[in-house]
């Protein structure tokens, strides 16, 4: 099955069809409420746990909500942060035509104007100015102001602010400022346990239930190595990734060297332990 | 009259007008004269005694004695040659004339009359006109007779050829060694003796003074070599010695000391090897014999053979003496490598590491791992050393695996432990709670209960009450560990499916090496056959016919526990069930009873749920002859290493004494070390087992709070192994000692040996300790005194402030434009294209992010005093190195809280590579207060500079911190020495190259390193160590203070 090319404005995006997501605990009634009440959101939790699938599920599930009125529904723009992510980035710029010059909306303007969900993803590696920028649109003003053009753009009624952030791996210099953090309800990220997992990595890799188990197995115990040199514990969606690997014929242990041990560190004596734990695991 | 007469008559007068006492001893030669010897061969007798009495009365009275026996040994000539020779002896001294006539019989009946001449001419050549050489010369004859019972003429030669050499330096040493020769020389086989001689005369030419030492312990050395042996061995060590003109006496020691350990099988092998090497390189020799019981430990006799191999190669390719000598020393890591792969055998230690996150990844993070004879160095109730096991908290393995040939192999042994072990917390072993109903079972306490008509005690822990339902406590635990072995067994089988091809190897070796059933009891056997049919070995069960269906019953019953969900209640009960089997057979010795014993039939249920009363055969065993009297005690089955001793109670009940130390009294624990069997008769002291699970409970809350910060693997270790170190006595006399040692922390890390070109592993032990508390009055004299420097200071580095701020460019937003680019784009607007308006600049605050460690030399010589005439301010008398040293960390302290930096204080000095002190005065992330303005008072000389050791662990401190930029700078006086820190005092090259080394490793992790030293002999070696490392030379010692500010500044604004 070929996908064909498909362009599209950001603010047209709307997820149509249901994606995976297996609810932990108690995230998607408070996500629902927050987005009733218009309070935004700050998703924590480690690299891969499932904050962006949870996101795109949450734009789909409150979409379907709505009712059979597609306009009415959810669309989800992603923001990826970064380093030289700079608030004219994210507002908008001019841009020349000829001698005249045309503005361009940035993404988070699009969603302000469209009413969308705008998901900043992993904020802290955005430049601090930004962070400030979305001040406004976080409390009770809802307003974007657009210095550039004077404007003052207060937010359609869908709009919502969700950050993600990671809170294990930024280094002392990248932490959330206070005056950020204390404008969003957060929702705790954590994997999943190990049959929750289970169900996640069969259903996402389409590979027997037994390796899916015992990735999930795996996951755990690789996870516990997290504090003694490895910076982050294995991502469920590593885990997945194992599962593909298996699910299309490579051997297990192979696939989890490649998905999992190479992946996660580069220090030898760590990758010896994982791959003594994936041997212990999976039969040769 | 007789002829006899007339010739005493003929010279009596002569010899009684020369001593009266004379003419009664010649009355009596001549009466004893042959009767065969002619006239005239008697008159010339009786002129030569008259001859020999006008020299010396005495010399003739020896000489009349010494007839009779002569004449028995040779012809009458010789009597005539021994005059002769006796009179040329008296030239030098008359003793040693008599002395020479009174051993000449004896002399002749070992040689013949030829060698008279050279015996006396040997024998003259000790007397040099002392009488301490004549007293010797006579030692010499009186003594030869005896030597040459065991020696040869030419032995005999070469001795005396040794003990003249020697006299020549010590006439009394001389003397002693060839006093003690005789008994030396009896107590050696022949073919020794040669040997020996030869090395005495090396012992001789290299160290004379430890010839009586030789004599005096050389033999007992000897006897460890086997004996066809030892005079290879001697020359060997005379080769060595020979080689390098080194002393052989330390050399025969060690290396017999050496050779004694080793089986004696191989004792010609070692010295054959050994002797190739020593012709090569002879230091290397006595190394290689020193290291060869630790390296035959791990490899095998052949791979032995590859090991030195590899030695003379490197010898061959001209490698460094001492770099081979450090090889064989096993202290490069070449040779640790080299060794490891030539060994099967797995140490602990040396994987450690891996290990200890093996056994954190599978047990979770509180998963500690260990040696086993740590927990039997504890003495709170295991004893075994070499078998694997947990106390609750802690997984122990046993110190070294070789179960197998190969490393890879005893690699998995390893993780099968560290699996069941971690198995026995994960799958619930210590879970058991009393009355608690299994998964396929009931529960049988309260029927026991009822039974035994006794209340079981509840403050016990819950496993130690189900014991005590059992009348055999040894029973029931042996039972229980089987049944719930086996359980885990299968559980970690299915939870780590690439582990079970292993457990099912190990579980056959385990099997191969069990005891035969028939040496047991009946009982036991019964035991044993539970076991063997545990570890997977059902075929190997044997049991007398008439109870096989029994047999077949029980076995069959354990292997309930393979099923993935039975739990340890279960394993309770099969226990318990089996227990009534058991309890019920009479322990006699099983060959005593003389059935047919056969295996089990075939296909019998796996699994099966057993009857919960079982079905008690028929006493087929009942014998009316076999009484009592052949029962005998029932003995504890030995458990294979890997699943090792399992006490459920203990480790509940010290688990309970961790949550609460109140939960269990000093009389339940006493009962309960005294009922774990195996330390029956031994001491413990429960006070000090209480206090030791205190101190470790505060230690793991200390551990929590501390994990972020030290994540380094060996922690305990470190913990354990100061117990060691506090006995140094260096530390000893440290008035803090016992405070202090508590706190200390140790850290390994490698030293650069350049010759060998390798590093000596985890060489250099550092402890990091806080310094000690002052008073606070020398930090706030300080800065009275210079208070105008300090402000200067601080102006200097506020103003480093704005060389922080970058100026960020092309920007489509900003506070400036920047021309250049405008009309960049202006143009290119013009031409028609289109680029982003990104002329714009601004300036960013980028923060300043450096973190800089001060290490500061506080070796001995620190202590100087300086006196320096040329400066306009005289110096207070008496400042010392380490006073400037003090002032300067004030004055920079005060700059750096300006400028903020992030900045640490340590001192380092020391004593040896296994105490390198390293003091923290402030850390890098410690706020900066009084405590630390104290600690700069205590900043005292110490001892020596091993600044490798320091550099390294003060850089590891640098990585772990979150800095960009990571800065060191060590002030020193002088140049890297301590003791071991070189081949010898004179050996500065050592030390410098492994400074320099522990440098550049720092420079490979991007700390910048800085160099100061008030050494005006400096550039010497600072040259040779830092090449591309900045230094300075402070050479106006006492303007350090106030130059090290600026110093820094020049550095960290670069």
């Amino acid at each position: 099955m070929k996908q064909a090319f498909k362009q599209l404005n950001a603010e047209d995006f709307r997820i149509t069809e249901e994606p995976y997501y297996l609810p932990i605990a108690d995230e998607v009634a408070l996500f629902e409420s927050a987005y009733k009440q218009q309070l935004p959101v700050l998703l924590k939790g480690p690299t891969g746990c499932g904050k962006t699938r949870f996101i795109e599920y949450m734009s789909w599930r409150l979409h379907r909500q709505s009712g059979n009125h597609e306009e009415e529904g959810v669309p989800l723009i992603t923001v990826a942060c970064h380093e030289d992510l700079t608030a004219s980035d994210l507002v908008g710029r001019y841009l020349l035509e000829g001698d005249d010059t045309r503005w361009i909306d940035g993404p988070i303007t699009r969603a302000v104007k469209v009413g969308a969900i705008c998901y900043l993803d992993e904020i802290v590696e955005a430049r601090k100015d930004t962070t400030v920028l979305i001040h406004p649109l976080a409390d009770y003003r809802r307003m974007l102001p657009m210095e550039k053009r004077g404007e003052l753009i207060e937010a359609a009624d869908g709009f919502l602010l969700v950050l993600s952030f990671n809170p294990g791996y930024q280094s002392a210099l990248k932490d959330l400022k206070h005056s950020t953090r204390q404008r969003f309800i957060a929702i705790e990220f954590d994997y999943p346990g190990r049959r929750e997992e289970t169900a996640i990595i069969s259903a996402e890799a389409d590979c027997h239930a037994e390796i899916a188990a015992d990735l999930a197995k795996l996951g755990e115990k690789v996870r516990h190595l997290k504090a003694h040199g490895l910076a982050e514990g294995v991502s469920t969606r590593l885990l997945v990734y194992a599962g593909k690997l298996i699910a299309d014929g490579i051997s297990p242990r192979r696939a989890c060297q490649t998905a999992i041990a190479q992946a996660l560190t580069d220090d030898l004596e760590i990758k010896g332990t994982i791959e003594e734990v994936i041997d212990s695991i999976f039969e040769e | 009259m007789s002829s006899a007469q007339t010739l005493f008559d003929r010279y009596r007068h002569e010899l009684a007008h020369l001593d009266a006492d004379l003419p009664p001893v010649f009355q009596k030669a001549v009466q004893n004269l042959p009767s065969t010897l002619a006239a005239s061969q008697q008159q010339r007798w009786g002129e030569d005694g008259v001859v020999l009495a006008r020299t010396s009365t005495r010399l003739a009275a020896a000489y009349f004695d010494a007839t009779a026996h002569l004449l028995a040994r040779v012809d009458p000539d010789v009597l005539g040659d021994c005059k002769e020779l006796a009179l040329q002896l008296t030239d030098r001294s008359p003793l040693v004339a008599v002395a020479f006539l009174q051993a000449s019989p004896d002399f002749l009946s070992h040689r013949d009359a030829a060698a008279l001449q050279e015996w006396v001419h040997q024998g003259g050549r000790f007397c040099r006109g002392s009488w301490k050489s004549a007293a010797l010369a006579q030692l010499f004859f009186a003594s030869s007779a005896t030597l040459m019972q065991s020696l040869s003429a030419n032995e005999f030669q070469k001795l005396a050829a040794v003990i003249l050499r020697l006299s020549e330096h010590s006439m009394d040493l001389a003397s002693s060694c060839l006093g003690r020769a005789a008994e030396v020389f009896a107590s050696l086989a022949a073919s020794e003796r040669l040997d020996f001689i030869d090395l005495a005369d090396q012992v001789v030419a290299t160290t004379w003074s430890d010839a009586w030492h030789y004599f005096e312990s050389g033999p007992e050395l000897l006897s460890s070599v086997v004996k066809d042996q030892r005079g290879h061995f001697l020359q060997l060590v005379t080769q060595i010695s020979a080689a390098d003109a080194s002393p052989p006496l330390p050399i025969l020691s060690a290396t017999a000391g050496a050779i004694a350990e080793m089986a004696s099988v191989e004792h010609a092998e070692l010295i054959q090897l050994a002797s190739r090497l020593a012709s090569h390189n002879a230091a290397a020799a006595v190394e290689f014999l020193k290291s060869v019981l630790f390296v035959r430990q791990r490899i095998t006799r052949e791979a032995l053979h590859g090991w030195l191999a590899r030695g003379l190669q490197l010898s061959v390719e001209g490698h460094d003496r001492d770099a081979v000598a450090a090889f064989f020393r096993i202290e490069t890591a070449g040779a640790q490598l080299l060794l490891g792969s030539l060994s099967g055998r797995v140490e602990f230690e040396r994987f450690a590491g891996r290990l200890r996150l093996y056994a954190t990844a599978l047990g979770g993070e509180e998963m500690q791992l260990q040696s086993s004879d740590m927990l039997a160095e504890r003495n709170i109730g295991w004893v075994t050393k070499d078998a694997a096991t947990t106390d609750g908290n802690t997984v122990f393995v046993p110190a070294s695996i070789d179960q197998f040939g190969d490393q890879k192999a005893n690699l998995q042994v390893y993780k099968v432990c560290i699996a069941h072990q971690t198995g026995r917390l994960t799958f619930g072993s210590f879970r058991y709670g009393y009355g608690q109903d299994g998964r396929y079972l009931k529960s049988t306490v309260t029927a026991r209960e009822r039974q035994l008509a006794k209340e079981t005690d509840f403050l016990h822990s819950p496993m130690q009450r189900l014991f005590d339902l059992f009348s055999s406590r040894r029973l029931i635990a042996d039972l229980f560990t089987i049944v719930e072995d086996t359980r885990i067994d299968a559980c970690v089988q299915v939870e780590y499916k690439g582990l079970r091809s292993w457990m099912l190897r190990l579980g056959s070796h385990m099997a191969s090496e069990r005891p035969e059933l028939l040496s047991l009891g009946l009982r036991e056997a019964f035991v044993e056959n539970l076991l063997r049919a545990s570890l997977g070995h059902r075929e190997t069960v044997r049991w007398p016919e008439e109870g096989i269906e029994q047999m077949t019953q029980a076995v069959d019953a354990l292997q309930l526990m393979t099923r993935f969900d039975a739990s340890v209640a279960d394993s309770v009960e099969i226990a318990a069930w089996l227990f009534d089997i058991a309890v019920a057979l009479p322990n006699f010795s099983a060959r005593v009873l003389g059935n047919t014993w056969l295996p089990l039939p075939q296909g019998s249920v796996a699994g099966a749920i057993p009857d919960t009363s079982p079905r008690v055969a028929d006493r087929w065993w009942f014998d009316e002859g076999t009484a009592d009297a052949l029962q005998q005690p029932y003995a504890v089955s030995s458990q294979p290493f890997s699943r090792g001793s399992f006490k459920p109670e203990l480790v509940q009940a010290l688990t309970s004494l961790h949550e609460d130390r109140d939960s269990i009294s000093k009389e339940q624990l006493q009962q309960l070390l005294e009922n774990s069997e195996e330390i029956e008769g031994e001491d413990v002291d429960i006070d000090l087992l209480l206090d030791h699970i205190q101190s470790e409970l505060a230690s793991s809350h200390d551990d929590l709070q501390e994990s972020d910060d030290d994540l380094q693997e060996s922690e305990d270790d470190l913990q354990e192994r100061d117990g060691d170190l506090r006995e140094d006595e260096s530390i000893a006399d440290d008035p803090l000692d016992e405070e202090v040692a508590a706190t200390i922390q140790w850290s390994y890390y490698d030293e650069w040996d350049f010759r060998a070109n390798d590093y000596r592993p985890a060489w250099c032990h550092v402890g990091e300790r806080p310094a000690g508390e002052g008073e606070l009055d020398f930090y706030t004299e300080t800065l009275k005194r210079n208070h105008g420097l300090i402000a200067a200071i601080r102006r200097q580095f506020e103003l480093m402030r704005p060389e922080t701020f970058r100026k960020l460019k092309r920007l489509e937003d900003g506070h400036e434009i920047e021309l250049d680019q405008a009309i960049e784009f202006h143009a290119d607007r013009k031409a028609g294209i289109g680029p982003l308006a990104r002329f714009y600049s601004r300036r960013d605050k980028v923060e300043r992010n450096v973190a800089v460690a001060f290490l500061l030399d506080m070796s001995a010589s620190t202590v100087d005093e300086i006196y320096d005439q040329s400066r306009m301010d005289p110096l207070p008398a008496g400042k010392r190195i380490i006073d400037l040293e003090r002032e300067s960390t004030v004055l920079i302290i005060e700059a750096l809280e300006a400028i903020g930096d992030s900045y640490a204080i340590y001192g380092f000095s020391g004593q040896g590579r296994k105490n390198v002190v390293f003091q923290v005065i402030k850390e890098l992330d410690q706020e900066f207060d009084d405590s630390v303005r104290k600690r700069i008072d205590t900043i005292e000389p110490m001892r020596a500079t091993r600044m490798g050791a320091a550099i390294r662990h003060a850089q590891a401190k640098l990585i772990s911190y979150p800095a960009k930029v990571r800065i060191l700078m060590l002030v020193s006086d002088g140049r890297p020495q301590d003791q071991g820190y070189g081949r010898d005092r004179t050996d500065f090259d050592y030390a410098v190259h492994d400074t320099k080394q522990a440098l550049v490793e720092g420079k490979r992790e991007g700390i910048v390193p800085f160099l100061i030293t008030v050494d005006k002999q400096g550039p010497d070696y600072l040259k040779e160590m830092c090449q591309d490392i900045s230094y300075t030379v402070v050479a106006d010692v006492a303007s350090l203070p106030e130059r090290l500010p600026g110093i820094y500044r020049q550095l960290a604004s670069r």
